[in-house]
């Protein structure tokens, strides 16, 4: 294990939560409560580290690929090291730092449930996963932490594992997965190939070794990962049924960092992605219509987790469709403010449904304002950071994004970017109006609220034992709610200005090589940011005029009834994937294997084995039937036997 | 006139071996007068033993020193001392299975024929005239005849019938094949027939010729009288036919194929084809058996088939391959012989497929034992019918009859179905055990079964073959 | 001598086990696993053990009981003895004294056809490891026609070993030949037919589509102790015939058979995945899914590729490693609940979490997770085919990537999760035996999957004759401007290596 130079922080950060997953795994049931605690220390202890080593390598970063430590090799290319640069250090950050708040968040959270350890060691392990994941400097590294954290994430999902539902969704959110990571390992075939090495600094190093197909064919490969990975379209339809997971799992895994690996991915590569054209397309488009199809979908649901997710996967298609473009930083810095603001929604969300006896559909919410205020001002300050009102993080993020579509030449995205902030706008108020305004309408009777069937909505009891009475969170809840406010509000600050922080931090990072050409816009920065805003406020606006009126909040339950019963089936069957996946590959995939194992097998294939078993031994019995026991039968096959004979030397010596 | 030049010395002792079997024979007779009781079976067989072991010995000193006494009557030295050997050894396995079967004041009679019917065969082993062929086979064959009508049941008396009404059937073609020969070489030495001129005489007679030894070698088609046969006879007559028979058969096949008419490969087709016949429906046969000596006859069908084609190549090799599984079989044969012998009593040979059920547990050395050979038969490794059946496939695949080989392989493949069977039998646990009679005389067949299963061992792993085999005719 | 010792040494101990009283069950369990251990440690030492030879044959063709280690077949060797060990640890059986016995006997057998040099003790040793398999199967097995099965199956293709190895001797004049470097090949008269003898054998041993219909009813029906061993050696003794005997000494019949080769072996991992997918029966599941496998790694043997032979090395002994543990968790389930219907089972993972945790990691090797041994294995190979040039064999070759995601989650899943059934017996979580019995796989398949170079590697000689379709050579790299930076700061401070690489235009 070849080494260069000491570097214990990079490798202790790497490892310890690792470690600690195995020990919570193993004497979890002596640890009981303590688990949680542990588990959270040590995750604070990687953001500590993470943070300590932060100034040296951001200096150092300037025009190089950054720190590299060489692990091991296993011959032919495939050389495995960490690597230790801004991006592998943003994300480090964001893993460590919103993954402590999270954990520590749901130290309060799974109180008193049956597998209390081991949710903390499937969370470590989620974080080691991951950290493998960023930190990794080549591809099939890189493939190792991908498949973790997708193992991590099935864990989770499929928490309850006495749950129907939740194990139906943690498998699908498995199997998508590996959909996407055989895209990745195709891409590794073919950069191995063309390349010889599996490292970035290789890759890029000798893009100009690939053919052009070559070239394509990797970066599809990377996107299939990527887009399984982020929930782009098509494969997206795992992540709302991911909402099985606990809380504190969708707000760690499911929207702050396992789901943007695909964004990591596409910076990381973005060689490749400035070397191909269509890629970029491939990548922008997708992200478009994935940031469009997320928000509009998010409008048709009730599930408060549901929604979110919905709205996660609208915002990852910003991402993708900013790295996607070429935007590189607006993409980056879009998933760190998405970190931080939906990390916070989902942990409001979390202290409404902890309090409500996990009740999860926003109908049977509403007037929450007062019962919960802080809950009710930390998801207001989420909301508006993703609706991107100024002063709030999401502003300066989404708008470059947006604005970086139309400059690298993409109108049309441009176009889809501002609808769907609009339509973001919309739904998210829709929320907040729904759930925190009007009046409390838990003891309405469901079927009033037009809820086909209750029995599916929210979590049964015995999931979470605290849920028999309604209350207040504690502290230990709250107080990381409190603190993920500063960033969600502030972070966007360090993005103003040309030389801002931002800018000097990870400008240079892309300004390595050639760049993607900018178009010159046809409208100016500030036109474009005052045109979304615009939409913006019409989105609320609506949102305000369906639910927040003072007649709508009195007639709350009609309305919600015949919104519910009058939802489009489109809408309320997120535009059929499932069934067409249902449909395309599923049900073939079984009725092939029926039709091998219960026909070709036994019948075609030991059915012509049998045959030729049978006829050998109904030949032994012919056979012995021949030997008819009576003398002159014999001498009648022996004088036979004997003239066959004499034939043959009959003929022989006629030629003599 | 001076009788003297046609009997010399020298021709006497190249006899002795022979006179040494046949004297005991009689000893064994006298003896048998004065005995009685449970003892005389003993004392019967122990002298014929000792007889054997004794001509043995002599017969061994022979090995490498070639003579034609009577005037190229007889041939002795490597060739025939091999088969000789042969024959004496399993005529001791056959008389160490009479321990169990049949009844005390038989033993001396059963016990003389079996002698003299060894002295046939070893005759047969270095005949190298017509003459001497014949005389050897009917010595050979009249004991027989008697021999396997011994037992009292009606069965065995049908089987002495039908063997002798077919076997001298069999021996009409083979007289007058040698007639035909006689006819066309204007003598009764084999040696006449080298470089002899193919008239269609020479060439009819030797297809006649090898129909009868087809017929004593029990290959198809002219195996028909063997199954009933071989489950007719006392079990111990089984065994020796099994063996002894087929060696002296061999060497006169062997003689007559390499040393009188090397040359025409051609004239021996016929008998592979029936060798590859025998190797398919041998195996064939023994698929649908219930009875242990009827499948061990059809085993032997299809294993004489092997030993046969050993020889189509006419090559040296071929021989000594020949030879080595010819002993492999005695051993292995008589070894599963010796099994059912152990599971035998006076009247009833334990010789049915049922009696074998649930062995494993009832006596588990003796089914590890029956196991051990019927493995061996069906060439399993680390056996001496594995070693042997690679030996002459190798050879076969050597003399450019690859045909031979596969149909080898074939007949081997359906072969294990066959053995393969009886070890099922033997290892399925018994739904009720049956209750299993413990029988006195099994110490001798136990010596059987150990010495066969040593040997089967030992010639697995190291397949010895004796140099010098070649068969002469002058 | 160690080599024939550890050959020898378990088939006679095996049968000296016979000795033991019949119901003395505990007294053959500690037997048969101190010889076990002794077996295990012998042959991890005995690495660089001397060849042994006695002289065997001279006509017609020169023989000779050869054993000596070939790399891979070393690997295969300690896999057997650890699997073996485990297995005998786990091992819970009626009439036990007989069951070890015959497990030592197999295990000894097997080892021979891994130390065997020479072609003839290798078919002797090939035919005799089938024979306590069959006992097992008559003595421990629900059905007879199985055994039946399984040896009528193998035991021709035995047979066609036999008369290919005759023929060669014949041929070449030695079969003393495995491991032997400058070994000239045959003429194109004998070769293909010799090869067409061995390929059958060692296509029915592996088993490949179509001859693989034995299989799946033996692997259920055995003992699971004894079918994590067929399963994960025996089942490599046909692969591991094709790196030794038909690489180097059929070189051009190998490659002539490519094409059909590819094909079966594609069809097999199609196939298998897609019944796995279906198959109730959860022993059945893992028999297809290794007949997917294997389809995998007689694609990288026959690709005449080096990369994919190494991969298939990695390949043969990470799935031995995981296809055991599986097997025997498997058993510890059966053991429990008296069914291994998927469809009956459920729910045991809140009640025994440990025993979803033992069955948890093995599936998760199987399915390919990168980390474990089995996705190294999968990498490597299909990177080597893709290099080759073979892109839609190893496009392909990435479904049943997806198949055994979906196959082991329903495995697992339908074993551990989901509502518990309530008519399954309550039974403790797995006990500290088990555990220990399963730990020697898992360690060693994590490990193999970190780095499997030392296996990789396995295989010197055979390298050499693949230099047949290696693809296009990575050309050189324009090398980066490597500085070095040592920053002074906390413990010990960091060396920065600082890579700056200039990116290209892709030619276009």
């Amino acid at each position: 294990m070849g080494v260069e130079g000491a570097y214990p922080l990079l490798i202790a950060l790497w490892l310890l939560p690792m470690a600690s997953a195995i020990a919570l795994w193993a004497f979890g049931p002596q640890l009981r409560t303590a688990a949680g605690p542990i588990g959270a220390g040590i995750v604070g202890v990687c953001f500590a580290l993470a943070l300590f080593s932060w100034p040296d390598a951001v200096q150092r970063a300037h025009g190089a690929l950054g720190a590299h430590l060489t692990l091991f090799s296993w011959g032919s290319g495939f050389d495995f090291g960490l690597l230790w640069d801004p991006l592998s250090l943003t994300w480090t950050l964001i893993i460590t730092g919103v993954g402590f708040l999270i954990i520590t968040y749901a130290i309060g959270y799974m109180e008193g449930d049956g597998a209390y350890a081991r949710f903390f060691a499937y969370m470590t392990f989620f974080i080691f996963a991951m950290l493998t994941l960023v930190l990794s400097d080549n591809f099939v590294g890189l493939l190792v932490g991908w498949g973790g954290v997708g193992l991590a994430s099935f864990f989770l999902i499929g928490f309850y594992i006495d749950r129907k539902t939740a194990v139906a969704a943690a498998r699908k959110a498995f199997v998508i997965n590996v959909v996407g990571d055989v895209g990745l390992m195709f891409a590794i075939l073919v950069i191995v190939t063309q390349v010889g090495s599996t490292t970035y600094a290789e890759t890029f190093a000798r893009l100009g070794q690939f053919s052009n197909t070559a070239l394509v064919l990797a970066c599809v490969g990377i996107f299939i990962g990527c887009a399984a990975k982020s929930a782009q379209v098509p494969l997206h339809s795992w992540l709302p049924d991911a909402m099985e997971g606990p809380t504190p799992v969708s707000a760690l895994i499911h929207a702050a960092t396992m789901v943007t690996a695909g964004v990591y991915l596409i910076a990381r590569c973005w060689p490749m992605w400035n070397a191909s054209p269509d890629a970029r397309d491939l990548a922008g488009s997708i992200g478009g219509l994935t940031a469009l199809m997320g928000a509009i979908l998010g409008c048709a649901q009730w599930d408060i987790k549901r929604i979110l997710a919905y709205s996660t996967m609208s915002q990852i298609g910003y991402m993708v469709m900013g790295v996607g473009v070429g935007a590189y930083d607006a993409g980056v810095l879009h998933f760190l403010t998405h970190a931080f603001f939906k990390a916070q929604l989902f942990l409001g969300a979390g202290l409404v449904i902890h309090a409500l006896a996990n009740e999860q559909d926003v109908r049977k919410m509403g007037g929450l304002r007062t019962k919960m205020p802080f809950a009710f001002w930390a998801m207001l300050v989420g909301v508006l950071a993703i609706c991107g009102i100024p002063p709030f993080s999401g502003f300066f993020s989404k708008d470059a994004v947006i604005y970086g579509a139309l400059e690298h030449g993409h109108p049309y995205l441009y176009a889809i970017g501002v609808l769907t902030a609009a339509i973001t706008a919309y739904y998210m108020f829709r929320l907040i109006l729904v759930t925190f305004f009007g009046t409390y309408r838990g003891e309405v009777d469901p079927s009033d609220l037009g809820i086909r069937h209750p029995e599916l909505a929210g979590m049964p009891p015995h999931a979470a034992p605290q849920a028999h009475h309604s209350h207040q969170p504690g502290p230990i809840m709250n107080v990381p709610v409190a603190i993920l406010m500063i960033p969600t509000t502030a972070f966007g600050w360090l993005a103003i200005g040309p030389d801002s922080p931002w800018e000097r931090f990870f400008g240079q990072l892309f300004a390595g090589g050639t760049h993607v050409e900018k178009v010159p816009a046809s409208i100016g920065e500030g036109l474009s940011t005052l045109i979304v805003l615009a939409l913006v406020l019409v989105g609320i606006g609506l949102a305000y005029l369906r639910y927040g009126t003072s007649a709508a909040r009195e007639h709350a339950v009609e309305r919600l009834r015949t919104e519910s019963v009058h939802m489009p089936p489109v809408l309320a069957n997120a535009f059929y994937f499932d069934a067409a996946i249902d449909a395309l590959f599923v049900r073939p995939a079984q009725a092939l294997g029926r039709f091998m194992g219960r026909v070709v097998d036994p019948i075609v294939i030991d059915g012509a084995v049998r045959e030729a078993a049978i006829v050998a031994v109904s030949l032994g019995n012919r056979f012995r039937m021949l030997q008819g026991g009576l003398v002159r039968g014999y001498a009648l096959t022996i004088v036979v036997g004997v003239i066959c004979v004499i034939a043959y030397y009959a003929v022989m010596g006629a030629g003599r | 006139m001076n009788y003297a030049q046609y009997f010399t010395q020298a021709d006497g002792w190249a006899l002795a071996p022979i006179f040494m079997v046949a004297a005991t024979a009689l000893v064994v007779l006298i003896v048998d007068l004065f005995e009685s009781g449970h003892a005389r079976r003993y004392v019967n067989i122990g002298i014929g033993i000792a007889g054997l072991i004794a001509a043995g010995f002599v017969e061994a000193q022979q090995y490498g020193h070639p003579y034609a006494a009577f005037s190229n009557a007889y041939v002795v030295g490597g060739f025939s001392v091999v088969f000789s050997e042969i024959v004496l050894i399993a005529t001791i396995f056959s008389l160490l299975l009479t321990a169990g079967v049949g009844r005390d004041d038989q033993i001396g009679g059963s016990t003389a024929l079996v002698l003299w019917s060894a002295a046939g065969a070893m005759l047969m082993t270095g005949a190298a005239n017509l003459m001497t062929i014949f005389l050897g086979l009917e010595l050979l064959s009249l004991g027989l005849y008697a021999l396997c009508g011994l037992a009292n049941r009606a069965t065995s008396h049908e089987a002495a019938l039908k063997y002798l009404i077919l076997s001298s059937m069999a021996s009409g073609f083979m007289l007058y094949g040698m007639a035909l020969l006689f006819g066309a070489t204007g003598s009764v030495g084999l040696a006449a027939l080298i470089g002899a001129p193919l008239s269609g005489m020479l060439v009819v007679g030797v297809g006649l010729f090898l129909v009868g030894i087809a017929f004593k070698l029990s290959l198809f088609p002219f195996h028909v009288w063997t199954p009933d046969v071989y489950e007719g006879a006392p079990l111990a007559v089984t065994a020796f036919m099994s063996v002894v028979t087929k060696a002296g058969v061999l060497a006169v096949l062997a003689r007559f194929a390499y040393a009188a008419l090397p040359q025409h490969r051609e004239l021996f087709v016929p008998l592979w084809i029936l060798a590859a016949l025998s190797m398919i429906f041998g195996n064939l046969g023994a698929l649908a058996q219930t009875d242990l000596k009827r499948l061990l006859a059809y085993s032997g069908i299809a294993q004489l088939g092997y030993i046969t084609v050993a020889l189509a190549g006419a090559t040296s090799l071929g021989l000594r391959y020949a030879i080595f599984y010819l002993t492999a079989y005695l051993f292995m044969n008589l070894g599963a012989f010796a099994v059912i012998a152990l599971l035998s009593r006076e009247h009833d040979e334990g010789s049915s497929l049922q009696a074998f059920g649930g062995l494993s547990e009832r006596k588990p050395w003796a089914a590890a034992a029956m196991a051990f050979f019927l493995l061996a038969l069906a060439g399993l490794p680390p056996t001496a019918g594995f070693t042997g059946k690679i030996l002459i496939l190798a050879t076969t695949v050597d003399a450019g009859y690859v045909w031979l080989a596969a149909l080898l392989i074939v007949g081997t493949a359906i072969s294990f179905y066959a053995y393969i069977k009886v070890i099922r039998v033997m290892y399925r646990p018994e739904p009720r055990p049956r209750t299993h009679y413990v029988y006195a005389h099994t110490l001798l067949p136990w010596v059987g079964v150990v010495v066969g299963a040593i040997a089967v061992l030992a010639m697995g792993l190291y397949p010895f073959v004796p140099s010098d085999v070649l068969p002469l005719v002058k | 001598m160690l080599i024939p010792a550890l050959v020898l040494g378990p088939i006679l101990l095996g049968f000296a086990a016979l000795l033991i009283p019949r119901h003395a069950h505990g007294a053959a369990k500690v037997y048969g696993y101190v010889i076990a251990l002794a077996v295990t440690i012998a042959t991890i030492a005995s690495a660089s053990a001397p060849d042994a030879t006695v002289r065997w044959l001279s006509r017609p063709f020169e023989a000779a009981f050869h054993l000596g280690w070939t790399g891979i077949g070393y690997w295969l060797a300690v896999l057997l003895a650890i699997v073996t060990l485990c297995a005998l640890v786990a091992v819970r059986a009626s009439r036990q004294r007989d069951f070890v016995a015959s497990i030592l006997v197999l295990e000894g057998a097997m080892m021979g056809v891994f130390a065997a040099k020479d072609l003839l003790l290798f078919a002797l040793f090939w035919d005799l490891m089938l024979i306590p398999v069959f006992f097992i199967l008559v003595g421990w097995g629900p059905a007879v026609a199985t055994a039946w099965r399984y040896l009528l199956y193998n035991l021709v293709g035995g047979l066609t070993l036999l008369l290919a190895t005759a023929a060669f001797g014949i041929a070449y004049g030695s079969t003393d030949v495995i491991g032997r470097t400058g070994v000239t090949p045959l003429g194109d008269v004998w070769a293909p037919w010799i090869f067409a003898g061995f390929a059958l054998a060692f296509l029915v041993k592996t088993p490949v589509w179509p001859l693989h219909t034995w299989m799946p009813a033996t692997y259920a029906d055995l003992p699971p102790e004894v079918a994590a061993i067929v399963s994960a050696v025996q089942s490599k003794a046909g692969l591991y015939g094709f790196i030794v005997i038909g690489i180097p000494l059929f070189g051009s019949a190998m490659h002539a058979a490519q094409p059909l080769m590819f094909v079966l072996g594609l069809i097999a991992l199609l196939y298998g995945g897609y019944i796995a997918l279906v198959e109730n029966d959860a022993k059945r599941v893992v028999a297809y899914s290794s007949l997917s496998h294997l389809g995998l790694i007689l694609l990288a043997v026959f690709s005449g590729n080096d990369l994919a032979l190494r991969g298939a090395f990695v390949y043969l002994i990470a799935h031995g490693l995981f296809s055991a543990a599986l097997f025997l968790v498997l058993g510890y389930v059966e053991r429990r609940e008296e069914t291994r219907l998927l469809d009956r089972l459920g729910g045991l993972g809140t009640r025994n979490p440990r025993l979803a945790g033992a069955l948890v990691l093995p599936a998760l090797a199987a399915l390919g997770l990168p980390g474990l041994a089995g996705f190294a294995g999968e990498i490597l190979i299909l990177t080597g085919l893709y290099r080759a040039g073979y892109v839609w064999p190893a496009v392909i070759a990435l479904i049943p990537v997806v198949l055994a995601a979906a196959y082991m989650l329903r495995v697992y899943q339908g074993m551990m999760h989901g509502p518990s059934v309530a008519d399954l017996p309550e039974r403790p979580d797995l006990n500290w035996v088990e555990g220990i019995a399963l730990a020697p796989l898992v360690i060693a398949f994590v490990l193999l999957g970190i780095q499997p170079l030392p296996v990789a590697n396995g295989l010197t000689f055979v390298a050499a004759q693949t230099a047949t379709a290696q693809g296009p050579a990575p050309p050189p790299s324009p090398t980066p401007q490597v500085t070095w930076v040592t920053i002074p700061g906390s413990m010990g401070g960091w060396v920065l290596k600082q890579v700056v690489y200039p990116t290209q235009a892709p030619q276009k």
